[in-house]
């Protein structure tokens, strides 16, 4: 390793950690802005650079998650669901410790899978059609139920808002714009990021405004810095964390599904399977664990088809092709078999990214939790502002700005009577493609939609979804009957 | 209870006029190949979301009003999103820096801060801080003045 490669190394983790935390930056705007820097590096470098780069944005979107209720990036939406109310709680040092630690596992989980597996993952991978995409994005949306803490019914509403806010703008079917009722800056559609950021910091912002609760500054004092829990409460939670990093690298593979859908499938399967389910959504460790685990481990995953391939697994991998191409290298399995140093290098360099993003979390975090001492009103001054900033330099378009502010007061009310804001957002970040999978498999079964379950690994997982969605139904009726004998 | 069906029948009206818009002239196409209309999935979510909240409206007249509400500091709320509103329509029209420097002051000022001179330094030293992190570091463009060259 050189001293370049190294340099590359520890640049790229620390500037990913800290884009990554911004909100509406995320894994591909720190990608694009490094990637003229990679020009004039040598191949190896440049990877360096591109692949911590990579893998440290995905954790940095988790410290503005838990520490400002505002994920840095769409795949840390899930960790806003426990990782913020541990906040709250005055366990921010905590929380950032569960995400730090399940992040550098889910990361090493796949890279160890991208060694041992990668090209027979891909083949795997492609089999992987339309119609079992819409199949897991079927499944992602039980998350929409999970995650309706308190109300079910408000959280369905909140999902079929979200839903619905997926179709305005074009249709990639057609080209047709919908919903647009004549503004031009909607024909584009709505941004997943000046959505999100409404929903989540700025309804945040305006709701501290209007509900003053007692104590609540004094309890975002107790949990600065980073602190990883003892041994005995991971042990208690291992089967969430290999289980979430499985799910992980799993949908990472697949190519064009994304680290989002993985965190969302991954948190609702953690929540369905384990003893402490109905500690979800009020501050339970596991619920972090299962959004971070996913989504480092789908970094890793994405890289299978991207390099095995050439195919990109999801929007930051499309720029790590780009910058291989730059340096001339063509990623498939020319590569792999032409260049396996090569291959070997970015292996060890996924590596030493994911050993260092401990430390980036443990230094990261020592810097972002002092922003909790600041008075609230700066604090909540600091959100809106860099929520406007963030709406606005993901597409340069004023709309998405208005959006956001929109987005905020509407949220504001919608949480006045109960209604959470997690559902809006999962139905936004998976409408898209729930529509174009169903769409596309329509198409290639003629119209039918029974041609659907003709898919085995479709309908494996339609029958999941039914089990999943019937089974608390079922066990619910099941002890009403037993009771009452 | 009277928020749940004042909520439930708002957002069901809304939906129902959205739904209707899906009829116009405009969208009656696709559905070629096999392909559904291009309305056809929108009217799902939309059927699902009237659906929703019909049954809201109408479980809020057979619920009481025990549920507890939060104390909503209506004035302040108002006050806080009017500036964060102002502050974002200026930002749009007249520039990053020019619009979030008195923003930024006047938003913290609505939160109820009140220490003007560090409030002063800040409202400067952060926007500044961000402006030059966008534009100079990561050479991202922020919204520019119609009237300024260099911001």
């Amino acid at each position: 390793m050189t001293l370049e490669v190294f340099t590359a190394i520890i640049a790229g983790t620390i500037f990913g950690t800290f884009i990554g935390a911004l909100p509406g930056m995320g894994s591909v705007v720190a990608l694009v802005v490094a990637l003229p820097f990679t020009f004039s590096m040598s191949v190896n470098a440049a990877i360096a650079l591109v692949l911590c780069i990579y893998c440290s944005s995905v954790f940095g979107g988790s410290i503005s998650a838990i520490l400002i209720n505002t994920p840095g990036t769409p795949q840390s939406a899930a960790t806003v669901f426990d990782g913020y109310p541990m906040t709250q709680q005055g366990k921010a040092d905590l929380a950032l410790g569960w995400a730090t630690v399940s992040s550098v596992v889910g990361g090493l989980f796949s890279l160890i899978i991208l060694m041992l597996a990668a090209p027979q993952l891909a083949a795997f991978g492609v089999r992987f059609g339309q119609v079992e995409t819409f199949a897991l994005i079927l499944f992602a949306l039980t998350c929409i139920a999970w995650v309706s803490r308190g109300s079910t019914l408000k959280g369905l509403i909140a999902g079929a808002i979200g839903l619905f806010l997926a179709t305005v703008g074009p249709d990639t079917m057609t080209g047709l714009s919908r919903f647009h009722f004549g503004i031009a800056e909607l024909s584009g559609g709505f941004s997943l990021i000046s959505v999100l950021v409404g929903f989540f910091a700025m309804s945040e912002v305006f709701s501290r405004a209007a509900i003053r609760e007692e104590g609540q500054t004094e309890h975002l004092l107790s949990g600065v810095g980073f602190r990883v829990a003892p041994w005995p409460e991971w042990r208690t939670r291992l089967r969430t964390l290999i289980q979430s990093s499985v799910i992980g690298t799993f949908i990472g593979v697949l190519p064009g599904t994304g680290a989002t859908v993985a965190t969302f499938v991954s948190y609702a399967e953690a929540k369905r399977a384990s003893r402490r389910r109905d500690q979800y959504g009020k501050g339970e460790p596991e619920g972090v664990i299962a959004s971070e685990a996913a989504n480092n481990a789908v970094t890793g995953g994405a890289l299978v088809p991207t390099l095995a391939l050439g195919i990109p697994g999801d929007g930051g991998t499309a720029v790590i092709m780009g910058a291989l191409l730059i340096h001339g290298l063509v990623p498939g399995v020319q590569l792999f078999r032409n260049q396996p140093e090569l291959i070997m290098g970015a292996f060890i360099i996924l590596f030493f990214a994911n050993i260092l993003m401990f430390f980036a979390g443990l230094l990261g975090s020592q810097v972002f939790t002092r922003l909790l001492r600041l008075p609230e009103a700066i604090l909540m001054a600091m959100v809106l502002l860099m929520s406007l900033v963030g709406a606005f330099a993901v597409r340069g378009n004023p709309a998405d700005v208005i959006a956001a502010i929109l987005a905020g007061v509407v949220g504001v009310l919608l949480r006045f009577n109960g209604v959470p804001m997690a559902p809006i957002v999962i139905g936004m970040a998976l409408g898209k493609t729930f529509e174009e999978s169903f769409r596309q498999g329509m198409m290639m079964n003629d119209g039918s939609f029974l041609a659907f379950f003709g898919h085995p690994i479709a309908l494996g997982i339609f029958i999941l979804t039914l089990l999943v969605v019937g089974w608390p139904i079922a066990s619910r009726r099941i002890r009403g009957v037993r009771h009452d004998e | 209870m009277a928020t749940d069906r004042i909520y439930g029948a708002a957002l069901f009206l809304a939906a129902a006029l959205l739904f209707l818009t899906t009829y116009s002239a405009e969208y009656q196409q696709g559905g070629q190949f096999g392909d559904v209309s291009t309305v056809f999935v929108p009217r799902i979510f939309l059927i699902a979301w009237m659906l929703f909240a019909a049954i809201q409206c109408i479980g809020g007249f057979f619920r009481e009003d025990a549920e507890a509400y939060p104390a909503v500091q209506w004035g302040k709320l108002g006050a806080v999103s009017a500036v964060a509103i102002l502050a974002a329509f200026a930002m749009l029209g007249a520039g990053f820096l020019i619009a979030t420097i008195p923003g930024f002051f006047l938003f913290t000022w609505a939160f109820g801060y009140r220490r003007p001179v560090i409030l002063a330094i800040l409202s400067i030293v952060f926007p500044i801080g961000i402006w030059l992190l966008f534009i100079h570091v990561f050479k991202l463009p922020l919204p520019h003045s119609p009237w300024f060259d260099s911001f």
